[in-house]
């Protein structure tokens, strides 16, 4: 089956089968349920609220299939493994485990009731339609998690640079990169709020706080290791970024000007985020939850080939798979 | 610059660990002033233990490579770091090439004073 069907499969599944579910039981319990149906209860699990059957099976349609095909539409056009998005797939299970489980107990509920008004559900009937999201969401978790593949295909994979390591050889890598830039602005900043304050105005205090960020900045040491990846402020310990490796799906490297990353600083663009100190040689990380992360950094393909190392021999599955 | 060391190999860690500046200050990728990570810090980094980090730095210090200050850290010396780099993995070559033939150290020491007398 290609990759994108087997996706889609996957994704839309579990919406169909709760569907299925729920529509089986209202054709299962047609002679015994009353019209209108009691579809909303107080908090003493009395009944408060109703619903036509007619408007309650379109309802039922609508909410499944119309959840269902807004999760399915966004992983067609993925090309990476639903690994990536495990989070929105286990949330889509979850959801129609929640959702099937209320239709299908609402109904249960309804039947035998002679009018709808004397139907009752008892407020744990909530508590088991969590766990039953809970397992579902599971379910989700797991499915998607086994989907770690690119659909770029495997070319894209081993074409990432390898730094051959012996088994258990351990290594670091690690290189400081300074912005001019950073440093320029951060001096710009400071200078002239310090000058503002020492005259009495409040105003400095703002500008001192963003400058002395830049100049924190301005010099920061990158490191590669068995832990993932940190950048930090040469001299102060904050501000610092760590990306641990199980995070991590491949790195590459590239040369990249600052402004096609956004400027200069940290930046958050649409399909991810970047450290940016200057221009020139940069270091590509995707991320598990398929966004990107750069940073500047002289020799990033040294780093960009000891982290895929590193995560292939963290995830030696994952690797062969792809 | 690359940090490596395999706990599975003869030669001590601490060894390894100068090994790995002492090639990158030759080849460049380390220039002179420039700071080397905390020992600390590379040791969590590692997995190994903070004194071994040290006493790799250490290592490199008597060789004349860095320079170890207080609160500053280890330092990339600017007296010709590189060229001394070099040097000294051309003399790591000639002791690794004396034992693989067998010279005593008494030889190999002979060798190079008889050079160096020679001019």
């Amino acid at each position: 089956m290609r990759p994108v069907r087997r996706r889609a499969l996957v994704v839309a599944l579990p919406f169909v089968l709760a569907w299925a579910v729920v529509v089986a039981t209202f054709a299962g319990l047609r002679d015994r349920l009353p019209d209108p149906l009691a579809t909303h209860f107080g908090a003493d699990g009395r009944a408060d609220g109703f619903t036509g059957t007619g408007a309650f099976l379109s309802v039922v349609t609508a909410v499944l299939l119309g959840s269902g095909l807004l999760i399915l539409v966004p992983t067609l056009r993925l090309t990476k493994g639903l690994r990536a998005q495990r989070f929105a797939v286990a949330l889509g299970y979850g959801m129609s485990g929640l959702l099937g489980y209320a239709f299908a107990s609402l109904l249960l509920a309804n039947a035998d009731a002679a009018r709808a008004s004397r139907a009752s559900q008892p407020l744990w009937q909530l508590g088991i339609a969590l766990a039953a999201a809970a397992v579902m969401g599971a379910l989700g978790w797991l499915l998607a998690s086994r989907d770690a593949e690119s659909a770029a295909g495997p070319g894209e994979r081993t074409a990432a640079p390898r730094l051959p390591l012996a088994e258990g050889e351990m290594a670091t890598w690690t290189r400081t990169v300074g912005s001019p830039v950073l440093l320029t602005v951060g001096a710009v900043a400071t200078l002239p709020g310090a000058v503002l304050v020492a005259v009495g105005s409040g105003t400095g205090a703002p500008l001192i706080f963003v400058g002395l960020i830049c100049a924190a900045l301005a010099r920061c040491r990158v490191t590669v290791d068995r832990r993932g990846i940190v950048v930090a402020s040469w001299f102060a310990p904050r501000p610092r970024m760590r990306i641990p490796l199980d995070r991590i799906e491949h790195a590459t490297s590239r040369e990249a000007a600052a402004l096609s990353l956004g400027g200069w600083g940290y930046r958050i663009r649409g399909g991810g985020s970047a450290l940016v100190f200057r221009s020139g040689d940069a270091l590509f990380l995707t991320l598990a939850t398929g966004r990107e992360f750069a940073v500047t950094v002289d020799d990033a393909a040294t780093a960009a080939a000891l982290l895929n190392t590193l995560i292939e021999r963290d995830r030696p599955a994952a690797g062969e798979r792809g | 610059m690359l940090f490596r060391v395999d706990p599975g190999s003869a030669v001590p860690l601490a060894d390894q660990l100068a090994a790995s500046v002492r090639g990158a200050i030759a080849d460049g990728t380390v220039r002179p002033g420039e700071r080397l990570p905390a020992a600390r810090a590379l040791g969590e980094s590692l997995g190994v233990n903070v004194h071994t980090v040290l006493r790799g730095y250490q290592r490199l210090r008597e060789e004349g490579l860095i320079e170890l200050r207080r609160g500053r850290g280890a330092v990339v010396t600017g007296d010709q770091p590189t060229a001394r780099a070099r040097l000294l993995e051309g003399v790591q070559g000639l002791v690794d090439q004396a034992r693989a033939l067998g010279l005593s150290d008494e030889e190999v020491l002979t060798l190079v004073r008889t050079r160096l007398a020679g001019g």
